[in-house]
Order: structure tokens, then C-alpha cells, then sequence
């Protein structure tokens, strides 16, 4: 069962959407922090329940909040995008952090061989690798191309339809559609490239 | 990694990207090489980005592999085994605890789908998939969502492989692929007849198993299609780019196309259509639709706008498809060919109509139309004739055509369509001297209409400034009085036809019946023995006769149309409707009703089960039914006819219509004869008012409403 989110924290979250769905754009930058809270007291729960073996979904969680954070109150489609959106762009810090922690084990030497079990532990338990690797390509791609990290992260992690990403972005349709697809191309060649590494 | 590009070059990079994916493969080294130039940095991006769109989509596969839940619990379901993986979700074999233990097939929904209206969904249908039981469904037991909040279904677990697999793997022949087909079919028409449309019909939702030591066919995932996809502008991204193009190749137009409103079991009928010609030819009837390159809609366009080739058409022009295939048919080549040549090319064609009007209107008439087709006897569907040339010449001249008013156009397609049936008569005439008969007489119609149209131009020699259509119509009148068709006697007999029912809906009566008359008899001699075009000049020759001089006069004529449709086609074939129709209508005018019940019945289920839920032919004839009741004296029964078949062309045609004008005054006939004047009124105001828009002026329609109206009013001041 899911822990039942602190009341408050639901009750703004559904005035957030109530003002998203008005027009208050600014509602936006108020959302992100009480999702990403949520989040990531959601994935440690979560986590600490992983039998071992298995991973913790990003995209599944992301959805999840939305469930605990909105639950049946029926923010519209506008709301849902918007929540989704901020969910996901939350859920691209957790997973950037995740990233940090994994890289700088990585990078020192003694202590990598010493933590060789800290670091499987949490990439077993964390995120899954794929998703680091998600992570790291789009950090890449947002470098030069941040409109178009965005609408990946929209998608990818939020599970947003086009028209949503739309909305939230405050782009055309048909713009958000030639956006995924250089992403798609640019984030398809990087994840090739890492994958011959034994 | 490559060097870094600076930022003008990244913005380059992005609009040449977009502007070389559009290209087909094959020219887009010519475009990367002639953009490019000599910055080799930008080249070897823009090309390793290009190579990258077209190669396989890890990105995607990112998002369908998620671990295994082998071993988990989902509700009183224990996870047992990964059976599948697709775009949708993944499928696992499951074991039921409790008392009695079974076996299912549960799956579960990727995430990045609104769960709960997935459920909604689900929820909608659940009563009605839990009545679905037939062999040759995998019956759904249940619904939920998982702890992580995405949705499962679970349902009969089946052990088998995808049809098209199964036939290939078998090497089934043409007849023995039809008859596992046959088997789909039932079970997709026993869910339509519990009102669930499947909407995802393809091979991979039809399995074959073995039970009993012979193949059955099951259709899985009912129910799953109508809860996962609300419509296409709902999907995301990654649905649209990764997983639905799969079954676009599948889906009907009028299921693709976003801007349409509901869609109906035809839809399913359609998606049977691809499935019988993938399996008869082993290619789908367009080509496979490419996630990469093309953007979505413009594939939609070019599919709404193209028309299929017949399997043995698509065949023919593979030559390398059809030498590969037979084999896996248990056949060579060229006796494939022949198998699917004819019968089986024209069903899948009308399996496969973009207008669902056109299609089969039933899962059941298409299995109907290919046991015909087995038993050796003829098929509804019919090779592309003059009609159906016509239909797309319409289709291709909509603007045009509207602009004309109903009556040149009633002309024109008349003509025009003796011309284009000559046309093709010539060609399919072996014998040279049939051959250049049918070409001169092809020659003089169009000629034919040449002048006519010539003659509606406002520019003509005639120096009138424009002639009207019904001036033309005058002069073709003429022209045939003076002989000119003499030696083309079917030009003249279908020309004949035409005019005379323009002339009937004008009231030039007398004109009519004579020139119905003579087509009649052109045709009487023309034609040896039973012919449709016999059957069509009785039944309007009858009906302008009672026009004239009532019922009881036409009787002879519309039971020998009748007696000679039934020798012609068989017993529910959609050309009876008519002319039993018309049967119905005499015996229950001169007072046979008893008799006429039954027969309105049949026409009715003939009509229903030819053109499918609402339709304007369905509401007359559910109208005509319940007039016959009400002569009856079953008042209760008829009323409910006559009030469904209003509502239902109240459906169809909101803002009025010739056909909604009719089925009002039925009802209110019927009001008048059970003493309802007050009843009656309204309805016949509004027939009347309606036939006036939508009627010629003298149209003996509206002066039948006209009439009915005035005995109305004189009733209730009485």
C-alpha cells in the first residue's frame, strides 16, 4: 500500500492545478517543489521495499505520485500535464543525483574497489541502469539543445501526449513533434554508443 | 564523440535534420553530401544523426523492458512466467490461488498511461465482456490496477501462435486459411452481438491452438484496445511513434483519422479485411506504414486517399512476393493467382471500403460472402463496376458535382455510367465484333453527353444565355424520340430509366410511365430471361402506375420483379430488399396484411443486416414495417416502430431530409388512421414543410403530404 501523503500537501497540490487550469502560468514553479518533496519520499519508501534484483521505475513512480498527490480529484487534462510535468522534471533531479553519486564512485579509485558492493547496491536497489543511462544522454542533449531535453523529459518520464507537452510548454503540436523526433535520433545514437562497452 | 559544433551550426545542424528526414533513404547521402560541403564536423553529425533515426529504437526499448515481475502477486494472481512483451505492456502466464486454482493469461499495462480512465473504460464494458462466451474468443475474467498503479487484465490464458504464423507454418491452402478464417469471424460476430467491438484486430490477437487435436482459432485482448486507447490525440509520444504504427496497417480509416467521432463494429469488419489479405497473399494491402521519416498524418492522408489493389493484383505486380508465397500455400504461382483472382479479390475489397456505408455492414455478411464463395456460389461483392468507377469519379469531383443541382446530376451519372459500363464491356468482350459494338456504342453515348453538357454551357452557339439542365433533359428526350439510339438499345433503355424518375419527381407523370414503359419493353427484348435491369423497369413501372392509378393495378408486375429477383440471387441477398419491399407495400394496401407482416419483417432484417445500425434505408423500412402492423390493428407495436424510426433519421440527419419527411408522414398516417388527428398534425406540418426544401415543386411526395395534411385539418375541425 502507498502511504498516505500528508494532507496539506494535497490540498496545495490541488490548488496548484485549480490555478494552472485558470491560466496562472506561475503556478508552474510552485508545483515543482512540493512534487519533488513527495517524490522523493515516495522512492526512498520505495526502495527500501525492493526485493533484491529489482529496480525502481521512474516512470512508474512518477505516476504513483500522481495517483497519492491528486488521487480521483479530477484536475482536467490541463492539470494532469502540468502535474505530470512537474513530476517528471522532479524526477530527472532525483535521477541526476542518483547519476552524481554513482560517477564520483566510479571515479575513485580506491574507494570504488573498496564499495564495489555499495555501488551495485545501488544500482540494484536505485534506479535502473538504463534510466542512468536516459539521464546521461539527456543531460547531453539539454546542453545544446535544452527545448528539446525538455520535451523527452515530458515524455519519457511523464508519459505526456504531445498535445500535453504542448500545453505545457507553450509550443505548437507539429513543434513538439520535429523536437522529440531530433531527440529521439540524437538520444538513439548516444545510448548506441555506450552500449558496445563490455 | 565528435567535435563540438558551435551554436549557428547547431541550429543549422536541427533544420537540415528536419528537412533530410522527410527523404526517402536512398537520397539522403546526396542531400547530407550537397548541404554540408566541406564542414566536416557538421556532416558527420548530421549523418551519424540520420543513421541513428533510422536504426533500431533503443530509447524505446528502454522503456518496454522492465524487469520481470516473474514470482510477484498481482491481487489472487501469481505471476508464473513472462509470456510476451509488446509496445502495450507485457504478458505473463498466472495462477489464480484459492480454492481452485487456474490458469490465466494476465496483462500488464506499460506506464505512461492515465490508469484510471483506462479502468473507466474497462469498468464500461465489464458486464457485457463477462457475457461474451465462445469458443473462439479468449474470454476476459478481470481488471485492476497494480500496486504501482498501472492496469491489468487478465483473461483465458492461450497456448498458440498468431494466425497468419500457423497457415504459413502449415502450408494451409487458399481454402483451408478461409475456413480457419470462418472461425474469427464467428467469434468476432458473437462479441458484436454482445455490443464489444474489439478494435485492434490483427494477427497478433489471433491465435491459433490446439484442442481436441485440431487448430482453433481464439481472438485475445477484447476490451483492451476500447480501455488503453481513448483516442489517437490521447497517446503519447511514444505509443504514437513506437507501438501504434504496428497496428495502423490494421486500423480503419475512420479509426485513424483523429477528428472522427465513434466508431462501430464495421471498423472491426475493415480490420478483418487486412487480416484475410495478409492471409491470403501474405502482404497487406498497402504498404507497411514506416514509423521513421514520413510524419504520421501524412501516411494517413496518402492511406484515406489511396485505394487498395486486390490481393491478386499486389500479387502480380510482387512477382518475387507471389513465387515465395505459394509454396507456404501448398500451391505454385500461378494457380494462386487464379484462386484469388475474382471472388476472393472483390471481398476483401469491400471487407476493405474507406466508407464503412460501403462496407460489409456485418462480420456476419463478409463470413456469409466467403462460405458463398466456397460453396461455389455467387458473392454479394461485386467487381469495381460502372458504379463503382462512378463513386470515385464523384468522390474525385465533389465540389463540382455539388455545385450542379440533383437533377443534372441524376442525369449525367446516368449517362455517364452506360458509358463507362460500355467501356468496360468492350474491353471484357472477347469476340472482336461484341467488341466494336460495345466501343461505338460507348462512342455515342459520351458523345451524347458531350452535347448535353456542351448545352448548359452559357457560351454555347445557341447564343441562349444558359440553357437549364431540364431544357437538356427536353432535348436528350427528343433525341431519343427521334430515333438516335435506335441501334444502342441499352443506352437508350437506361437513359430511359433515368429521365423517367427525374420526370416522376417533377409530377411530369404521364411522361414517365411512358418512357418506363418503353424501357421495359427495349429491355423485355434485349435481355433473354431473368436480368436485374427486367426487375428495375417493372418495380418503377409499377410504382408510377400506382402513383396514377393506385394499388390494386401494379400487383402482376411487382410479383413477377419479385418472382425473378428470387430465381436471380439468394435468399438474402440485398437486391430482394426491394422488390420485397415493394410486395409488402401492395399486399398491405389491398388489405393482405396478414401476409404483408412477415414479409415487411424479412425486408427488414435483410436491410438490417445489408447496411448495419442506423441508416436511412433501415428507418424506412422499420417505418414501412410498423405501417403494416397498424393496419393490423397492433397499434402498440407499430407506434414504437414508427417512433424508432424517426429518432433514428433525426440521428442521421439532423437539419432535415427527403427521407425524414417520409418516415413523419408514415407515422402520421398511421396517427390519422387511428383516429389521432391531433397526433398527426405536427408531424405532417413538419413532413410538409420538410419535402418543400427538399422536394422538386411537383413532386408527388409532398403532394401526398400535402393531401394527407388537408384530410388532417378538415378531421379536427370536425
Amino acid at each position: 500500500m502507498v502511504e498516505p501523503s500528508p494532507r496539506t500537501a494535497r490540498e496545495q497540490v490541488t490548488r496548484l492545478l485549480g490555478a494552472l487550469r485558470d491560466g496562472e502560468r506561475q503556478a508552474t514553479d510552485e508545483l515543482f517543489p512540493l512534487v519533488y518533496a513527495d517524490l522523493r519520499r515516495m522512492a526512498a519508501a520505495r526502495m527500501a521495499r525492493l526485493a533484491p534484483g529489482q529496480t525502481l521505475q521512474a516512470t512508474a513512480l512518477v505516476h504513483e505520485a500522481y495517483f497519492e498527490l491528486v488521487g480521483t480529484d479530477d484536475p482536467g487534462w490541463k492539470g494532469r500535464a502540468h502535474f505530470l510535468g512537474a513530476a517528471a522534471r522532479a524526477m530527472r533531479n532525483i535521477l541526476a543525483d542518483h547519476l552524481e553519486r554513482k560517477n564520483s564512485l566510479k571515479r575513485g579509485g580506491h574507494l570504488a574497489r573498496a564499495g564495489t558492493e555499495t555501488t551495485e547496491g545501488l544500482c540494484s536497489q536505485g534506479p535502473s541502469e538504463r534510466e542512468l543511462d536516459v539521464e546521461e544522454a539527456l543531460q547531453g542533449l539539454a546542453r545544446d539543445f535544452p527545448r528539446k531535453a525538455e520535451v523527452v523529459t515530458l515524455s519519457f518520464f511523464g508519459g505526456l501526449s504531445t498535445p500535453e507537452i504542448a500545453e505545457v510548454l507553450g509550443l505548437s503540436e507539429r513543434t513538439v513533434e520535429r523536437d522529440w523526433q531530433f531527440a529521439k535520433a540524437w538520444l538513439n545514437r548516444h545510448l548506441g554508443e555506450r552500449e558496445p562497452m563490455p | 564523440m565528435s567535435e563540438p559544433l558551435a551554436s549557428h551550426e547547431l541550429a543549422r545542424l536541427e533544420r537540415l535534420f528536419e528537412r533530410a528526414v522527410e527523404l526517402p533513404r536512398g537520397e539522403q547521402a546526396a542531400f547530407v553530401a550537397a548541404e554540408c560541403g566541406s564542414n566536416e564536423a557538421l556532416r558527420r553529425e548530421l549523418w551519424s544523426l540520420l543513421e541513428a533515426h533510422g536504426s533500431e529504437d533503443r530509447l524505446g526499448a528502454i522503456v518496454r523492458q522492465a524487469p520481470s515481475r516473474t514470482g510477484t502477486r498481482i491481487g489472487p494472481y501469481l505471476l508464473l512466467e513472462r509470456i510476451g512483451e509488446g509496445g502495450m505492456g507485457e504478458v505473463y502466464a498466472a495462477e489464480r490461488q484459492g480454492p481452485i486454482a487456474r490458469r490465466v493469461a494476465l496483462k500488464i499495462i506499460k506506464p505512461g498511461m492515465d490508469s484510471r480512465q483506462v479502468i473507466a473504460r474497462f469498468e464500461v464494458e465489464r458486464q457485457a465482456l463477462a457475457r461474451m462466451a465462445h469458443p473462439n474468443i479468449a474470454q476476459v475474467f478481470d481488471g485492476g490496477t497494480t500496486e504501482s498503479g498501472s492496469p491489468y487484465f487478465v483473461m483465458e490464458l492461450v497456448d498458440g501462435e498468431p494466425i497468419h504464423e500457423h497457415c504459413d507454418r502449415h502450408a494451409l491452402s487458399t481454402r483451408e486459411r478461409l475456413e480457419l478464417f470462418l472461425e474469427v469471424c464467428k467469434g468476432v460476430q458473437h462479441a458484436h452481438q454482445k455490443g464489444i467491438i474489439h478494435r485492434d484486430l490483427k494477427p497478433s490477437n489471433l491465435l491459433v491452438t490446439q484442442q481436441d487435436g485440431r487448430a482453433l482459432p481464439k481472438v485475445i485482448d477484447f476490451g483492451v484496445a476500447r480501455a488503453t486507447n481513448g483516442d489517437l490525440t490521447e497517446r503519447t509520444l511514444q505509443t504514437i511513434v513506437g507501438q501504434i504504427v504496428g497496428t495502423l496497417d490494421y486500423m480503419s480509416p475512420e479509426q485513424a483519422d483523429p477528428s472522427s467521432v465513434e466508431i462501430d463494429t464495421r471498423s472491426d469488419v475493415y480490420s478483418l479485411g487486412v487480416v484475410l489479405y495478409e492471409l491470403l497473399t501474405g502482404l497487406l494491402p498497402f504498404e507497411r506504414l514506416e514509423a521513421g521519416g514520413t510524419p504520421l498524418s501524412e501516411l494517413q492522408r496518402a492511406r484515406r486517399e489511396q485505394d487498395p489493389p486486390t490481393p491478386s493484383m499486389r500479387l502480380r505486380r510482387q512477382t518475387g512476393t507471389a513465387m515465395r508465397v505459394a509454396p507456404l500455400h501448398g500451391t505454385d504461382e500461378r494457380s494462386l493467382l487464379r484462386q484469388l483472382q475474382g471472388d476472393l479479390d472483390w471481398i476483401c475489397i469491400k471487407a476493405l471500403e474507406k466508407d464503412p456505408e460501403r462496407r460489409y455492414a456485418t462480420v456476419d455478411a463478409l463470413a456469409l460472402d466467403i462460405q458463398r464463395h466456397l460453396d461455389g456460389e455467387p458473392v454479394t461483392a461485386a467487381p469495381p463496376g460502372a458504379g463503382y468507377r462512378l463513386r470515385k469519379f464523384v468522390r474525385r469531383n465533389k465540389a463540382a458535382v455539388i455545385t450542379a443541382t440533383a437533377v443534372a446530376v441524376a442525369l449525367v451519372v446516368g449517362l455517364v455510367s452506360a458509358v463507362v459500363a460500355l467501356g468496360e464491356k468492350a474491353r471484357a468482350d472477347t469476340a472482336s465484333r461484341a467488341a466494336d459494338r460495345s466501343v461505338a456504342s460507348a462512342e455515342v453515348t459520351s458523345e451524347f453527353v458531350r452535347t448535353i453538357l456542351m448545352s448548359a454551357d452559357p457560351w454555347n452557339e445557341d447564343g441562349k444565355q444558359e440553357k437549364t439542365v431540364l431544357e437538356a433533359m427536353d432535348d436528350a428526350i427528343r433525341d431519343i424520340a427521334a430515333g438516335r439510339f435506335r441501334d444502342y438499345p441499352e443506352i437508350e433503355s437506361s437513359l430511359q430509366n433515368t429521365i423517367a424518375l427525374i420526370l416522376l419527381n417533377r409530377g411530369r407523370m404521364e411522361e414517365a410511365e411512358a418512357m418506363l414503359a418503353q424501357a421495359l419493353d427495349t429491355r423485355r427484348k434485349l435481355f433473354h430471361g431473368d436480368r436485374y435491369e427486367v426487375v428495375q423497369s417493372l418495380l418503377n413501372l409499377s410504382l408510377v402506375r400506382s402513383y396514377r392509378y393506385g394499388v390494386a393495378e401494379s400487383e402482376a408486375r411487382i410479383v413477377q420483379a419479385v418472382e425473378m429477383s428470387e430465381r436471380l440471387f439468394p435468399r438474402d441477398h440485398p437486391s430482394l430488399i426491394w422488390p420485397l419491399s415493394c410486395l409488402a407495400t401492395q399486399w398491405s394496401k389491398s388489405g393482405r396484411g396478414a401476409e404483408a407482416e412477415p414479409l415487411a419483417v424479412r425486408v427488414l432484417e435483410l436491410a438490417t443486416r445489408h447496411y448495419g445500425g442506423d441508416h436511412s434505408e433501415v428507418a424506412q423500412y422499420i417505418a414501412r414495417l410498423a405501417r403494416v402492423r397498424n393496419f393490423l390493428g397492433r397499434t402498440a407495436e407499430a407506434r414504437e416502430g414508427f417512433d424508432e424510426s424517426i429518432a433514428m433519421m433525426r440521428r442521421l440527419t439532423p437539419s432535415g431530409s427527403a427521407w425524414l419527411a417520409d418516415v413523419l408522414w408514415i407515422s402520421a398516417e398511421a396517427r390519422l388512421a387511428n383516429g389521432d388527428a391531433a397526433g398527426a398534425l405536427p408531424e405532417l406540418e413538419e413532413a410538409v414543410a420538410m419535402a418543400a426544401i427538399h422536394l422538386a415543386a411537383m413532386s408527388p411526395d409532398l403532394a401526398r403530404y400535402e393531401e394527407t395534411l388537408v384530410q388532417c385539418r378538415v378531421k379536427l375541425v370536425e
